[in-house]
Order: structure tokens, then sequence, then C-alpha cells
């Protein structure tokens, strides 16, 4: 019956299948659910981590718990959603991890951030300036604007990848636009009542109660 | 989270702070307060502002270019998750040798090997979670319900302990089940390759399509049985979508293509 299981990797077409075919002990099934999605993965994971090297440690360090659980994923989740699950978790880890001893402030952008071949200096510019906006957010609000703002999944979808309330998702990712508005200087003029410093980069001032 | 302050009430303004407004714009407040506060905001050109700031921010973020995982990166990962299906494999492999009596019987090219002692020897294979989770969890949930006056099986209090040597192998004849003996996995079925009349894969594949499943469904087990006085083959399949479900699909000798021929069909698992 290996015989059989082998032939179910070419042919199935879900995220589903290849995971209950490598519960059944496909053994190329995995690897087939890695390639399809490892693309977002990396994404979410460098997004959040900003560095290549820990985002490659940690995806790796994800995938191979995926592997090793996956006969107990919950089917009531999607594939991917567990996978993200995973990898976000892993990627929070070490950022806890990283924030427990001192550490060097990280390069502005890291080395693998997009090498697309868009043309205008201007794009690659906005897009290095907001990508080193992101890392001046806390990881959970970073995490929560990457999936939602980033990477476009739902507030729902979101809440279920990181394991909280939809209403936190939201008021993480309001907390966070709110910021990046005024790091990337959207928000030129933020006397609006709350007494926020013009200099976006005071954000030290308003760290209380965020994050939440 | 600022959003108390809106639940009950309008705050005043303008002006509105900005974390306020932010909690407009991404939908955390009640609905009441934001259908009014959106109202009122409207006429407020700061405010405005400060929603159009919030919303170029967003376009900033969708505007970030997709990612490419880098060719190193991806082999390397690959290549640890090959190194967890060898190490699973190898214990597979390495294990069949020492094995029992029960095991020697069985047919070489089973896929979930189910083999309990052999199981509990092996303790951390890579696949822990995978592959023998996925039988352990089939059969731990067979020990436990199936009560012990079925004629097969050995009813145990733990997977994991004692021998399988009771498990009927193939061709110790059929087995004999009651309807109500499908409500979860008969012991000895998982991992059971005694297709009978099915044993021809073309002919096994095309009775499963007969019956709705496609070509992936994963086979976990099979077993020639009498149910309720009918001769048929028990098919345990894995649900192609809905892992940790199974389902017992019963058919007679007669089954093939566009020929359901069947007798039973069930749903276990979660």
């Amino acid at each position: 019956m290996e015989r059989y299981s082998r032939d179910v990797t070419a042919a199935a077409s879900t995220d589903g299948a290849l995971i209950a075919a490598h519960a059944a002990g496909d053994p190329h099934a995995f690897t087939e659910l890695v390639r399809r999605h490892r693309d977002r993965l990396w994404a979410v994971a460098l997004r959040t981590l900003r560095d290549p090297e820990e985002a490659a440690d940690a995806l790796q360090e994800a995938f191979i718990s995926a592997f090793r659980a996956a006969g107990s994923f919950r089917a009531e989740s999607q594939v991917t959603t567990w996978l993200h699950r995973i990898v976000v978790n892993a990627c929070l880890d070490r950022i806890r991890r990283r924030q427990a001893r001192p550490t060097v402030p990280l390069p502005e952008a890291g080395p693998g951030e997009p090498a697309v071949s868009r043309d205008a200096m201007a794009d690659r510019e906005t897009s290095l300036a907001v990508q080193s906006a992101l890392a001046e957010l806390p990881a959970e609000q970073r995490s929560a604007i990457v999936l939602v703002d980033v990477e476009g999944y739902s507030v729902a979808e979101t809440a279920k990848i990181l394991g909280i309330a939809e209403g936190t998702v939201k008021s993480r990712c309001a907390r966070g636009r709110g910021k990046l508005a005024k790091v990337l200087g959207h928000l030129r003029n933020p006397d609006a009542g709350d007494g926020v410093p013009l200099d976006g980069r005071a954000r030290q001032a308003r760290r209380q109660g965020e994050g939440r | 989270m600022t959003g108390n302050e809106g639940r009950s009430r309008t705050p005043d303004g303008p002006p509105w702070s900005v974390d306020l407004l932010a909690d407009l714009h991404a939908g955390v407040l009640d609905g009441d307060v934001a259908a009014d506060l959106r109202h009122r905001v409207a006429q407020d050109p700061e405010a405005r502002a400060v929603l159009a700031a919030l919303d170029a921010t967003t376009a900033d973020l969708a505007a970030l270019p997709p990612l490419t995982m880098p060719p190193e990166v991806s082999s390397r990962i690959e290549a640890a998750i090959q190194n967890e299906v060898r190490a699973a494999m190898a214990n597979v492999g390495l294990q069949v040798p020492a094995a029992s009596e029960a095991v020697e019987q069985a047919p070489q090219d089973n896929v979930v090997p189910i083999d309990l002692a052999r199981r509990r020897r092996r303790k951390q294979l890579g696949w822990g979670g995978g592959v023998l989770a996925a039988a352990a969890a089939v059969f731990g949930i067979a020990m436990m319900t199936i009560p012990g006056g079925t004629t097969v099986g050995t009813p145990q209090a733990q997977p994991g302990v004692g021998s399988s040597s009771s498990a009927p192998g193939p061709g110790d004849g059929s087995m004999t089940l009651k309807d109500s003996d499908l409500s979860s996995v008969p012991p000895g079925v998982v991992g059971n390759n005694d297709l009978g009349p099915l044993s021809d894969r073309a002919r096994l594949t095309a009775c499963l399509q007969a019956n709705g499943y496609p070509a992936t469904t994963a086979l976990l087990g099979a077993r020639q049985v009498t149910l309720d006085g009918k001769q048929g083959v028990l098919l345990i399949l894995g649900d192609p979508v809905t892992v940790g479900r199974q389902r017992l699909l019963v058919v007679g000798p007669n089954c093939s293509t566009s020929t359901p021929d069947k007798i039973a069909e069930k749903t276990v698992g979660r």
C-alpha cells in the first residue's frame, strides 16, 4: 500500500489531501505541501523577524514541527492557517528570546528583501521605508499588520493564526497603523488631541498599553 | 485597549485622538458609536486627514512586493525534511526484522506499520506525529471503544502495551462483524492489506471511485469481513479532506467500475 499512497502525492489536489497522505506515510507529501506555501511563509517569517538567517532558522524549525505534528492537525482549520500559525509562533518565540538578551539593532532592510524587477527607484525606496517603519513596531503589532495589511489575510483568519480574538487583531492593527502613519510621514499634523509628538520616532512615549 | 472609551457613547470631539480614529478605521468600535463617529468625522477636515493617512499607510503596506524564498533556504529546508523522512523510514525498516511473528505474517506493503510492540520500542520516531500517531489514534479509538465481545483483537487498556500477536493477520479467514461494530475502527484492520477480491489495484481504484472516493484517497487498511451475514471487504479510508476522520466502507465482491456494491459506510473519528 505504500505504492498506493506514493501515487497520492502527484495526484493530490488539496492541502488537506496532502496532509492526509503525509499522515498515512507518503514520504513526498509534506515536501509538496511546503513547496506550495514556502514563499508566503517566507514573506511572513522574514517580515516578522527581519533577519534572513533567523527567518530561515524559524521556518526550518516550524516545518519540522509541522511534519511531526501533522497527525494531530485539527481539520477544522485550514492547512494554511495551521502552517502559518506554527511559523508565526516560531518567529515570535525567537523575538522573545532575542529580547531576553541584548542585541545589536537589525539592519534597515535585510538581504533577501525584494529583489523584484520593478525599475522605479522610488518604489524601492518606499518599500524600504515601509519595511524599516515596520521594524519599529512591537512584534505583536507587526505580526498582525504583516498578516492583514501586507499578506492580505482577513481579520478572522489572522485571529486564528495568531490565536487571539478578532477584536485584538483589529486593535493591534489600529495601533500599528497609527504609528506607521507617523513614521512614514503620512500624519504630518498628528495633534489631534492625544498629544502625540510630531516626531514619529518618539514612540517610547506611547509604548504603554499598546500591543494589546 | 482604547476602544473602551467608545463603547458606550461617541467620544467628544473634535479633536479626536489618532488612536480613536485608528480604532474607527480598523473597525474596533461598536456599530452605533462607529456610525455616529463616522458621521461627525466627515465634518472635520483634521480627522479626515488622519483617516486618509491611515488609508495611505495600508496602501503602502499592501504595495510591498511579494517575496520569494531564496533557493538556498528552500533546499536547506527540504534537506531537513528529507532527514525526517529518512529517520522515519529507517526506523520502520530496522524494526521489521526484529518484529514478532504477527508482523512476519503481515504483508510487506502495508502503508501503516501497526504492530504495537514494535511501536513501543520505537520511542521517538521522527514521524511520531505523522504516520504512527495516525495509526495510534485509530488504534487507540479501536481499543477503547470496541467491546470485548468482538471476536478479533484483544482489547487493551493502552495502545503501545502488549503484543499484537492476537491481531489477525491476512488469511486468518474473514472477520465477522455486526453493523454496530462499525461505530469505530475495528481492531486489527489498520495496516492490513487483506483486500480479497479487490487485490488488483485497478479494480480497487475503480471500486473506490464507484463509491465516490477519488483516486487520491489514502487506504489505511483492508480486511475481508462478513458483515451481518454478507461477505465483503472492509476498507478503512482516510478522509481526503478531514484529517483525523476515517471512512469505513464495506463493499461486496462485485464492487468495480460503476458498481458500488456498497454494504455499509460509516464515518468515524473526530
